[in-house]
């Protein structure tokens, strides 16, 4: 995927700026000139109303005298100076009155423009006497004495128009002098503005991404992205690519993590199944020490039914035929899976067995729900328990010993209890009980086997299982074992299959 | 943002910059007046007042153009003459009826100059109007004050600067009084010139008085010979005995009214004549081919030392 910067390139924002610089600048400077261009023009307009009041004020003067040398000498060069003072003087008075707009000066235009008709006459009058003359002189005079009377007038006129225009001059320079300041200082708030944008811009970004980079080099990997958008600009692909490449980074992290705690865990499930086959390897030796030879102790047991059978002897031979069934379960089903129903029987078995031993001083009840008898756990893992509520609880009482073994389902899980009236554990051996249980490395072989159990059903049931014992000393004690309600497997019929097959050898 | 800014300073500093264009619309009206510019009587100018008083009006009507102006010694036929060398539109003048005032009226006429007249009324010298004092009813106003105060037995003398005056305000007055001093009895004993000079009309007072010991009125028509005769009745100590009218006001004729050496003084509304006479103008500006235009009398103010209050100076 390609970065195109294309109008937001750094490149191009400086060059903006430039423009935008230059542009306000060539602005201010046209305002500023245009501002002085106009203040010189008013400048020059009161000292051209100054100049054309005094042509006409001196033309008027000079008109009258030299009228009155002409009119007495008529020469020709007389003549001429007085056509020229004329034409000046109107040209005044015409720009005079132009310049100032005041009805007064377009009545003294019109004044001068009589006076300077009357003039005419006389000088347009070539061939006329001395007196003709004079009487038309007298005549412009006379139109001239209509203006004299008025020039206090409209000096008063211009003087005021001058102080006026010095004022309002004085206003425009001031109003010049505020806008070229207040441009100036608008022009520098924008350079400054834009400036501080910019750098702000490109040093913020930069900076975030080097405390970013920092914290990665000190190896804080989990390091959050930044919340407003990047710039299209360069830093900003810049920026964006970093950030990218560091998601990625982080994903591959978390997938290597992912991985170890995978590892971790297969390990451990392999450590744990490894324990469970050095317990396995030693209950089946304990077994196997047990385990002379099956077949002479089979056919012992068998002769000694055939015995029992002839002398008619049948509570031996129920007896020699529970061991039977209690060896055969024992010896063929240590490492397979049995339903609870199977394990129970065995331990009824058991029971009986050891009834005939204790006579009356023990007595047993083994019960099981409906709904529990074929769930799935590993062969032997009950018996012991019986085994131990027997020889620890039962066997220290000289009568009225009771032994109840119950399995109930609640919900998905099977609560097996084996309870007994005992003489129970203190409470710091069933403190030392509790705390062996719950250590993974205790080394069950010289204990009540518990521990074994509980880590054969965890290895059964990947670590659902609970374990959990209660004793009040010198009356009871009751083991608790709760574990996951497995659904039966096709081969559970089976093994029960084969175990009838292998009590046929004894079959009466 | 920054064309933005500088938009508006550069159109802010345009708008200081750009002189007013001023668009093309119809020439102005002009018009001129011209008033002495010498005080016959201190502070009181009644064509000047007036004048002023048209400028105001004026004001915010670009449609008229007014020239004042205030001259020393340039006479009110000589200015009818530069109004019409001016080529003005109209001339606001004071009427003087005169031969050679006659024949300046006419001139401006045929140069189709127009007359306002102010001060003072010459009815058939073909004005376009008169705005102004009703002088001849201020004479009248001013014997029936006389008749009020005074009774028919009053001895009465009337002062004026030149009994043959053209000056048609002050011709009026005398008119006026005269019409109604004959019509309500009363009689005037005599008739005295005070001239426009103060010191010549406190001379001519005096001898009027040392020659008519029982007169108890005198009519001043105006205000000349009204402040000489306050003070020639100060001086004399004989300012309850002698009943005073004059025209005008100033800082002198309020001092006189306060001390009883005048009794009473006839004003004239300046500032109303002017602003009649304005609005005249506006309405010959919008209608160039107006003729004639309708009269707009004003009456005196009658004021007296009580009208004065505290301390209003204002003539």
């Amino acid at each position: 995927m390609s970065h195109k910067t294309g109008f937001f390139s750094l490149n191009r924002r400086i060059l903006l700026f430039g423009i935008l610089l230059s542009g306000c600048l060539l602005l201010f400077f046209g305002m500023f000139s245009r501002g002085n261009h106009y203040l010189f023009e008013q400048q020059n307009r009161l000292l051209d109303v100054q100049q054309q009041y005094s042509a006409v004020v001196d033309g008027l003067n000079r008109a009258d005298s030299h009228l009155y040398t002409y009119a007495q000498a008529r020469s020709g060069e007389t003549r001429a100076k007085c056509e020229k003072i004329l034409q000046e003087l109107d040209s005044a008075s015409e720009g005079l009155s132009k310049l100032l707009e005041q009805p007064i000066f377009v009545d003294l235009e019109y004044l001068v423009d009589a006076y300077v008709e009357e003039a005419q006459k006389l000088l347009r009058a070539e061939t006329i006497g001395a007196g003709q003359a004079l009487i038309l002189y007298q005549e412009s005079v006379s139109s001239l004495k209509l203006i004299t009377p008025l020039i206090s007038q409209y000096s008063m006129a211009v003087a005021n128009d001058r102080m006026e225009w010095q004022k309002k001059l004085e206003r425009t320079q001031k109003n010049i002098e505020t806008t070229m300041i207040f441009s100036a200082a608008a022009m520098l708030a924008v350079c400054i503005g834009f400036l501080l944008s910019f750098s702000r811009h490109i040093t913020h970004n930069l900076v975030s991404l080097t405390k970013r980079a920092e914290r990665i080099c000190e190896g804080e990997w989990n390091v959050e992205m930044p919340d407003r958008p990047q710039s299209r600009d360069e830093v900003g692909v810049l920026t964006k690519a970093f950030y990218r490449m560091l998601e990625v980074i982080q994903d591959q992290i978390e997938q290597l993590k992912r991985q170890e705690a995978m590892e971790r865990q297969l390990k451990e499930a392999e450590l744990r199944a490894v324990n469970m086959k050095a317990k396995l390897e030693h209950e089946q030796l304990r077994t196997l020490q047990s385990r002379v030879n099956p077949h002479f102790l089979f056919n012992a047991l068998n002769v000694i039914g055939g015995q029992a059978a002839e002398e008619s002897a049948e509570k031996t031979l129920d007896m020699i035929l529970k061991t039977a069934d209690y060896l055969r379960y024992s010896l063929s089903n240590l490492d397979k899976t049995v339903t609870l129903s199977q394990e129970l029987e065995n331990v009824e078995d058991y029971f009986i067995i050891q009834k005939r031993r204790f006579g009356e001083r023990m007595k047993f009840a083994v019960q099981c729900d409906e709904d529990c008898e074929k769930v799935k756990i590993p062969a032997m893992v009950l018996q012991p328990l019986c085994e131990n509520a027997l020889r620890h609880g039962v066997m220290p009482l000289t009568q009225g010993g009771e032994i109840n073994v119950s399995a109930k389902r609640l919900q998905q899980r099977i609560f097996v209890t084996v309870q007994d009236n005992g003489l129970g554990f203190s409470e710091e051996r069933l403190e030392e009980i509790r705390q062996r249980l719950k250590s993974e490395e205790y080394d069950d072989t010289q204990g009540i086997g518990l521990h074994n159990i509980v880590q054969r059903m965890n290895a059964f049931f990947h670590g659902e299982v609970e374990c959990e014992i209660q004793s009040i000393p010198k009356r009871e004690t009751c083991v608790i074992l709760s574990f996951p309600a497995k659904e039966i497997i096709e081969n559970a019929n089976k093994e029960r299959e084969d175990g009838d097959n292998d009590k046929s050898d004894f079959g009466g | 943002m920054a064309a933005a800014v500088f938009l508006i300073a550069f159109t802010v500093a345009g708008g200081s910059i750009q002189a007013e264009s001023q668009g093309e619309a119809q020439k102005p009206l002009r018009a001129v007046i011209f008033y002495q510019a010498q005080i016959w009587v201190q502070d009181i100018n009644i064509m000047q007042q007036i004048a002023q008083s048209i400028e105001r009006g004026l004001e915010g009507h670009p449609e008229v153009a007014l020239s004042c102006y205030g001259t020393e010694d340039m006479s009110m036929t000589d200015a009818m003459k530069a109004a019409v060398n001016m080529k003005t539109d109209v001339m606001i003048c004071y009427g003087l009826d005169s031969q050679e005032a006659r024949r300046q009226y006419q001139n401006l006429a045929d140069h189709g100059i127009r007359v306002i007249l102010v001060d003072g009324d010459v009815e058939d010298c073909g004005r376009l109007a008169y705005i102004g004092t009703d002088n001849y009813g201020a004479g009248v106003q001013a014997a029936e004050i006389v008749l009020r105060e005074n009774g028919e037995d009053s001895q009465i003398a009337v002062l004026a600067p030149n009994l043959q005056t053209g000056l048609r305000s002050v011709g009026a007055r005398l008119e006026g009084f005269d019409a109604a001093a004959e019509e309500n009895g009363l009689k005037i004993e005599a008739y005295c010139e005070t001239t426009y000079d103060s010191l010549t009309a406190i001379q001519e007072i005096e001898a009027l008085l040392d020659e008519h010991p029982n007169l108890d009125v005198l009519f001043c028509s105006e205000a000349v010979s009204g402040q000489a005769a306050a003070d020639v009745i100060e001086e004399r100590g004989r300012n309850d005995e002698i009943l005073v009218i004059t025209y005008d006001r100033n800082q002198n004729i309020e001092d006189d009214l306060r001390k009883k050496a005048l009794d009473l003084t006839l004003t004239q509304n300046t500032e109303a004549i002017g602003e009649a006479c304005a609005q005249m103008l506006i309405a010959l500006a919008a209608d160039r081919t107006m003729e004639t235009g309708e009269d707009v009398l004003f009456p005196c103010i009658p004021v007296t030392a009580e009208d004065l209050g505290g301390e209003n100076n204002e003539p």
